[in-house]
């Protein structure tokens, strides 16, 4: 009887862990969407760092005439801001929508932080004289940097769609996980923009 | 609340890794050592993001491990570029 029981909770063990290696955190749809965008960087990527071998020294010049301050504290304000999305979706789970909103509100606010200094970094580059065809390194960084942009602008209104959802309370119950991928969706996106971000920094500011 | 602190841990983890891989860039400009430094610290901060905000850590081993080779790879190749 005791073996038994004891097969019984270890083929129970199995299951859940089984289930555990399965379970995709959101859509399907959107990892296809989240891997088809990583691809795309990953030619930008690739791109950056074979023009850089071919253009040592207009790369390392360039570099210098870029605002390291702004791309890091853009680094930190997306970091925060995808730690208060992650925290969004543990209030989320403990059905605490004033919480959840709350996180939400402040990755959105985190999330304007970037924006606002992105823009003020390419203005300071254009009072500068400095556009996209100035040379190879800048024709690469607007190129790069404004569709991580793009992203971003993209994913703030996946932030406030989902934001308004829970305000109306669309994510009425969120033990079900049809419910709640719609959420964990949206979350992802914003976790690979920061992730992207996570790679783009040291690749165009620091190394 | 465990998860919370894990979290909350995790993020002062990422800032200060951020600052230093600033501070390494800005102090000893572009030496292989400060480049491989930069590529291992991003390596890991990438898994960071995909293991416990992204929760990846408990899900899909293969989409798991598909973007944690993302952030293996591409690290790699910078690391690679310094030494080619």
């Amino acid at each position: 009887m005791k073996t038994e029981n004891i097969l019984q909770a270890e083929s129970v063990t199995q299951l859940l862990e089984n289930k555990a290696d399965k379970r995709l955190p959101g859509d399907l749809a959107m990892w296809f969407f989240i891997l088809a965008e990583l691809t795309v960087f990953a030619v930008f990527f690739i791109g950056f760092a074979v023009a850089e071998n071919a253009n040592m020294a207009m790369f390392a010049e360039g570099k210098a005439q870029l605002h390291k301050v702004a791309g890091l504290i853009n680094t930190i304000a997306l970091i925060t801001s995808s730690y208060f999305v992650a925290l969004s979706l543990h209030s989320m789970r403990k059905n605490n929508a004033k919480q959840t909103l709350r996180h939400l509100g402040l990755a959105l606010v985190f999330a304007g932080v970037y924006v606002v200094l992105k823009l003020w970094e390419y203005q300071a580059l254009f009072a500068l004289g400095i556009h996209i065809e100035t040379n190879t390194f800048f024709t690469l960084y607007f190129l790069i940097t404004a569709f991580h942009f793009l992203h971003i602008i993209l994913g703030m209104l996946i932030l406030a769609y989902m934001a308004i959802n829970v305000y109306k309370d669309n994510y009425n119950d969120p033990t079900t996980e049809n419910e709640f991928s719609g959420f964990e969706s949206g979350a992802c996106y914003w976790h690979m923009v920061d992730l992207l971000w996570i790679i783009l920094f040291p690749l165009i500011y620091i190394i | 609340m465990k998860k919370r602190f894990q979290l909350e841990w995790l993020w002062v983890l990422l800032i200060a890794i951020t600052l230093f891989n600033t501070f390494l860039g800005e102090q000893f400009s572009s030496t292989a050592l400060v480049s491989v430094l930069v590529a291992i610290s991003v390596m890991y901060k990438g898994i960071i993001v995909i293991d416990h905000f992204m929760e990846l850590k408990y899900a899909n081993k293969h989409l798991r491990w598909l973007m944690r080779w993302y952030f293996i790879i591409f690290p790699s190749l910078v690391i690679a570029t310094i030494f080619f």
